[in-house]
């Protein structure tokens, strides 16, 4: 059970480290020069690089359709109880997202097809349309509010809240009540300007690439007011007092029976003053399930009207779902093999770790790993990108499965396969330790199904499962040497999910050789441990600047070198997870959203049939 | 694990005695020339359910020990599926409890290999428990006092918290994964129930004329508790320690439905129904299906051969 | 009588005490603690867990740890004086005594390290789910095992035992979880007879337990019940089938023992019917140990229903701890642990009181 909420633990820790965290980029050692010029090297190997062309990552292709019906109540699923209201401030799980994003909103958020809205702002500032403009390394951004919004007591929206929540993130008592934002991004900001107004200028003192998710949600500055800031977590959006917290969003909760259900009513004010419509749904109910089966179970009983929160997993277990009510689509979050590029170096040298690593991408068979483990849910990846990010590069080749074309690229570099059939090179057989979480059999079985394919290479993977914090834990909180540590490299392949954003900026602190998790301050997370100058030059575009066509010209360079057979890249991206969510047929406007934000993004829009 | 152990069935009177005839003049000496064991072990031959359920029991470690040699398939070499269906196949005279879901693993390899592990986690879990059961009790017991007083509140305590809670506190922060470490964990909830028995029998027993004398020839402690005192405590120690083996296998079945228990790399019968569940409304009954009958068969073997047990070895039954 | 009751009363304390201590200690032992919930989030960085850590007192020595959350020390006294309350009595004392109000003794359980709610709010919700699930479970499981075990010694050795003593150990040794998944998917995803889980309709009734609840419920009572009903079918039949063995065979071994007494022999010699044999005669001299058994019982059905409880989404105490487990929720775990301990230290109490009031032999000096 739990096996959804479980991974969302894994992997909603890791939103955070895939968000682009400049709190580890401070130091100065590790800040890249801002002259750094998108290198001469890098250019060498992309000589066909266009002139940049004009993207807009707003162009959604999202409508909504006119609401034909009004009344009556929605009543939602999902698996697991929220760990708090506080969404993206204090919580545990992201599933706390689904229940109480619609009931706070952000300035901005993504739509179905990752591109981004306003939502209590009414602009998108990029460097096109002069919301961001550049000054040396200085960054300021306008950012003009819903005019005539009001939160849900009647107080108007304005920037006196930005103002507010930006001093308030940034305050010590936050680190005592468990902020899991931290104060990255906040950091930045030098000053606000705009006080009672609803345009704001925020000044950031340096380039922070991923500041549209920055105010995701935006909170009350008079709530806010009302306690020191430690006992926020304990004094405002209470669970038992929900009726006298204050909201944004169209629809806010007004109890919440702990592991059983959450009752929303229309937030008024949102309707008057921010949607000027009257509300779909007198009221909205969402049912908690302590587990994803019994959710499904539920949905196929009528017992709720859309069903939340479900990836690749659970499809199995949809048998008596009727098809046309699983709603599936790309999420950004990607399984992926993660190869230790120290270790496999340590033991085989650098050209045979190199050759070693060309030859897996070649072994892999990925379209069987994704008939056999997903049963044909998701779509194989080449790298990291989900295909509707706007700084995808669609033309990127990939790497073909070959068994043929891996063998010789093994021989070729002094490998040879012993009488036994096993490989070695001076002497040192190829023999590999895989490592998964022990609660995700799915992940277990696609180390094994890999293990079966590079097999008849003479390459031996065992594969390890070990409890979820061994995987993750910190450098100074597991001892060094435990077994299938990523923090201390003590693997050779892991296999686990990064959730990316929509901005590319994350990547930084994954593939950069500063975030070598056994240098510095070891909060890196470059577990495969790639160090590669061009790599490391291209990442530093993305926390340098903030125009869109250059960091696309960057990115696109990352995803050639990425499957770039000259750079045996030590990440093997799999597949991106699908995100699904059950419908029922009389539901209208429900759009599957695979993107940082929640199924439940556009909960206004939603309507029923009578 | 969670629930408590039907209690003691009352000994069939009929039994053992049938073929000895009371009015017969020979009646005593009949029964005296028996010795303490073989007079349980014929108790235990009349105990119809107590039989059924040591051939439940004995098959599935006979199973569980040479299993995993007999059949086709090595867990830890799976073939490659040939043709990739996700939901697995039916049950078909290659794969007798048909096919898993997603690496088309043979049922039967993995039910057999999971009755090992079920079965080596339970044992070695109870034998702990059993181990440390009799030392705790031994010593309270036989000292009496503070020492007795102390480990009886330990013991009592334990008793209040639902073990259960406990167990998943530790399987969730240190142990889930290693089959070995989940073992151990169970190991160390498991002694609380002999520990108090065997407390009772010192208690009793204590104050014995033989165990005066040995005091009296000043014979250690250490050496009457464990030379004289013990051997008489074993009956309780070994129907309790059977029926814990069943307990644990449950217990062990729930943690990793939960997701905190033994790793998939390693096969148990909990774990291998665990990750069928999601298939179950796909149609592939069978890999949900084995892997809880084996349960079931082993737990109720257990059951009859503790309850066959219980009356066997019961000094107070009457023959 | 009642200085036997004061004399068990007061033997709970040194239990309360050392359980108190054993739940302290086996957290302890565990490795982490609330901070590991951040363990993979990079954006906390050490110097705020270092203080989220001071936050929650785990910086200090353990003693004093443990001495704050029991509620005999103060967590503002300094050196000696943290035995002193606020008032400027000692600490343990009650409130309006002059002592503090923080800790365990003071029903202070603290606030839930993840959600920072009180730890009394979230598990006071859920004693009455758990409650109704355990004791209607209980009424039907003691109901079924008097009728089996009365029936099975009746007829000892006969068919109806054979099949009784089957039915006890087959549901006993059924895995809880899957029994109950077997029974959604049938009952729910099949037939669509059942709710698959919950405690209401999330259509149709408000929030069990909320006054529009109790309101709907006085107007509608019928259609509350009913509702009730539906949902505590499934996890009910679970309950009870895997729980009814123990207390059918112990009903079966009493109630053959009272069937072998002198008493009996004598009532049916003097031509008493057999009916009224077993009924007037044997079952009341068997219910004697049958209840005081059932007592001793009650924690193991509060626990065992953790299972049927995360199954079948009841919100009750079982799928709080499990949550609490998942969330690194320190102290709402040790919250839960002390209450149900509590319970069963209660539950025993009873039991050993009942079993002296009903019990003449018993001598309580």
């Amino acid at each position: 059970m739990r096996n959804r909420l479980g991974s969302l633990i894994a992997v909603s820790a890791l939103v955070f480290a895939a968000c682009g965290s400049s709190t580890t980029t401070a130091a100065p050692s590790v800040a890249p020069p801002a002259s750094t010029a998108p290198g001469t090297s890098v250019a060498s190997t992309a000589p066909e690089s266009q002139a940049p062309i004009p993207i807009d990552i707003t162009a959604t292709k999202y409508k909504a359709e006119a609401v034909g019906n009004r009344g009556g109540t929605l009543v939602l699923g999902m698996s697991g109880d929220p760990s708090t209201a506080w969404t993206n401030i204090y919580d545990t799980f992201a599933n706390d997202g689904e229940a109480f994003g619609p009931s706070l909103w952000g300035l901005w958020n993504n739509t179905n097809d990752l591109k981004y809205y306003g939502q209590l702002a009414t602009n998108v500032p990029t460097v096109t349309n002069k919301g961001v403009v550049l000054t040396g390394s200085k960054m300021d951004v306008t950012v003009n509010m819903v005019p005539g919004a009001n939160w849900s007591d009647g107080q108007p929206i304005t920037c006196d809240d930005v103002i507010f929540m930006w001093k308030w993130q940034l305050d010590p008592g936050q680190d005592a009540a468990g902020n899991v934002q931290g104060k990255t991004g906040y950091q930045d900001i030098s000053s606000i300007d705009g006080a009672g107004t609803t345009t704001c200028v925020i000044h950031f003192s340096k380039v922070y690439e991923p500041f549209l998710g920055l105010f995701g949600p935006l909170l009350p500055a008079h709530y806010l007011k009302t306690v020191p800031v430690a006992d926020a977590i304990k004094k405002l959006y209470v669970d038992t007092d929900l009726k006298s917290a204050v909201w944004s969003g169209p629809y806010m909760p007004t109890a919440w029976a702990h592991d059983a259900q959450i009752n929303y009513v229309p937030n008024t004010q949102f309707w008057t003053t921010i949607k000027k419509s009257a509300a779909p749904f007198d009221a909205v109910t969402l049912k908690l399930y302590s587990n994803t089966d019994t959710e499904i179970a539920g949905f196929v009983n009528g017992e709720i009207d859309a069903a939340l929160e479900f990836n690749q997993n659970n499809i199995a277990a949809m048998g008596k779902v009727a098809p046309a009510s699983i709603d599936k689509v790309a999420s950004v979050t990607y399984e992926q093999h993660s190869w230790n590029y120290a270790s496999l170096t340590k033991k085989f040298g650098a050209a045979g770790a190199k050759a070693l690593m060309e030859a897996l991408h070649y072994a892999y068979d990925k379209d069987a790993i994704n008939t056999t483990i997903t049963g044909g849910a998701v779509t194989p990846t080449c790298n990291f990108t989900n295909d509707q990010a706007w700084f995808n590069d669609p033309n990127i080749p990939c790497y073909k499965h070959d068994a043929d074309k891996a063998a010789s690229v093994l021989a070729a570099a002094g490998f040879t396969k012993g009488s036994d059939g096993s490989l070695s090179i001076n002497g040192t057989k190829v023999e590999l330790l895989g490592c998964a979480r022990a609660d995700r059999q799915y992940r277990v079985d696609t180390l094994n199904l890999v293990a079966s394919q590079i097999k008849p290479l003479g390459i031996k993977l065992t594969v390890k499962a070990v409890p979820p914090t061994t995987v993750f834990k910190g450098w100074g909180l597991i001892p060094a040497d435990t077994p299938c540590n990523l923090t201390h490299g003590n693997f050779d392949v892991a296999e686990f999910a990064w959730v990316a954003t929509p901005d590319p900026g994350s990547l930084y602190t994954l593939y950069s050789s500063q975030f070598d998790p056994s240098k510095g301050d070891h909060s890196g997370q470059n577990y495969i441990r790639v160090n590669n100058p061009d790599l490391d030059a291209l990442l530093a575009i993305t926390q340098t600047t903030v125009d869109l066509p250059t960091i696309k010209d960057a990115l696109s360079k990352i995803q050639k070198l990425y499957v770039d057979p000259a750079n045996a890249f030590p990440e093997i991206a799999l597949y991106n997870w699908t995100t699904v969510l059950l419908k029922a047929p009389t539901l209208h406007n429900v759009a599957n959203n695979g993107s940082a934000s929640v199924q439940t993004w556009n909960l206004e829009d939603w309507w029923k049939d009578k | 694990m969670d629930r408590p152990l039907p209690p003691h069935d009352p000994p069939d009177e009929r039994a053992v005695t049938e073929d000895l005839d009371p009015a017969s003049p020979d009646y005593d000496v009949q029964l005296e020339s028996m010795g303490q064991w073989e007079i349980a072990w014929r108790r235990f031959l009349r105990h119809r359910m107590a039989l059924i359920g040591s051939v439940m029991f004995f098959g599935m470690v006979i199973i569980g020990i040479v299993g995993p040699f007999l059949f086709q398939y090595d867990f830890y070499n799976i073939p490659v599926p040939d043709v990739h269906v996700n939901a697995g196949r039916p049950p078909s005279f290659d794969h007798l409890f048909g096919e898993t879901g997603r690496l088309q693993w043979d049922v039967l390899t993995l039910v057999v290999n999971g009755i090992r592990f079920s079965l080596l986690i339970g044992v070695i879990a109870s034998a702990i428990g059993a181990v440390i059961g009799t030392i705790v009790g031994g010593v309270a017991g036989y000292f009496g006092g503070w020492t007795d007083t102390i480990l009886m509140r330990i013991v009592d305590a334990l008793l209040a918290l639902p073990l259960l809670f406990v167990i998943l506190v530790f399987t969730k922060f240190l142990g889930s994964g290693n089959w070995i470490s989940v073992t151990i964990i169970f190991g160390l909830f498991e002694w609380l129930g002999i520990a108090r028995l065997v407390r009772a029998v010192m208690l009793s027993l204590r104050e014995e004329d033989y165990v005066d004398a040995a005091r009296a020839a000043g014979i250690r402690d250490r050496r009457i508790i464990f030379r004289h005192l013990i051997p008489n405590a074993m009956s309780p120690i070994i129907v309790s320690t059977t029926l814990g083996v069943a307990g644990v296998i449950i217990g062990e079945a729930f943690i990793s439905f939960l997701g905190f228990g033994v790793g998939f790399d390693t096969p148990t019968l909990g774990n291998i129904l665990a990750g069928s569940l999601g298939f179950i409304s796909q149609g592939n009954w069978w890999w949900a299906f084995f892997p809880g009958m084996a349960i079931v068969v082993i737990v109720l073997g257990i059951n009859f051969m503790g309850d066959g047990l219980r009356d066997a070895l019961d000094p107070k039954a009457k023959i | 009588m009642t200085r036997y009751i004061v004399r068990r009363l007061i033997g709970t304390i040194p239990t309360l005490f050392v359980v108190s201590l054993l739940i302290y200690s086996i957290l302890l032992i565990a490795p982490g603690g609330p901070e590991d919930r951040f363990a993979q989030n990079p954006k906390v960085t050490a110097a705020a867990l270092e203080a989220f850590r001071k936050r929650w007192g785990l910086d200090q020595p353990i003693p004093i740890q443990y001495c704050r959350w029991v509620g005999v020390c103060n967590p503002d006294g300094q050196g000696l004086g943290v035995f002193i309350s606020n008032q400027g009595l000692p600490n343990f004392l009650p409130g309006f005594l002059g002592g503090g109000d923080n800790g365990v003794l003071h029903g202070d359980f603290g606030y839930s390290s993840s959600s920072g709610a009180t730890v009394i709010s979230l598990i006071g919700a859920r004693v009455l789910p758990t409650t109704i699930l355990a004791g209607v479970s209980l009424v039907l499981w003691v109901i079924l095992a008097l009728g089996t075990g009365v029936l099975a010694a009746v007829r000892r050795y006969g068919k109806a035992d054979t099949a009784i003593t089957i039915f006890n150990y087959v549901g006993f040794s059924f895995p809880t979880f899957w029994l109950g998944l077997m029974l959604i998917i049938v009952f729910s995803e099949i037939f669509r007879l059942l709710p698959s889980g919950g405690m209401w309709d999330a259509r149709t009734v408000p929030i069990f337990g909320t006054d529009e609840y109790w309101k709907f419920a006085g107007s509608q009572p019928v259609t509350a019940l009913l509702d009730l009903g539906r949902h505590l079918i499934l996890p009910v039949v679970t309950l009870v089938f895997v729980n009814i063995a123990g207390d059918s065979r112990f009903v079966r071994a009493a109630m053959i023992d009272s069937l072998n007494q002198d008493f009996v022999r004598t009532a049916r010699a003097k031509g008493v019917s057999e009916r009224n044999v077993i009924y007037h005669h044997a079952l009341r001299n068997a219910l004697l140990p049958v209840v005081t058994n059932i007592a001793l019982e009650l924690p193991f059905l509060f626990a065992g229903a953790v299972a049927t409880e995360t199954i079948f989404s009841w919100p009750g105490m079982g799928l709080a701890y499990i949550q609490a487990v998942d969330n690194f929720d320190y102290p709402v775990l040790m919250g839960i642990l002390v209450i149900t301990a509590v319970v069963v230290v209660a539950a025993n109490l009873l039991a050993d009181i009942l079993y002296a009031v009903v019990d003449p032999r018993i001598s309580y000096g």
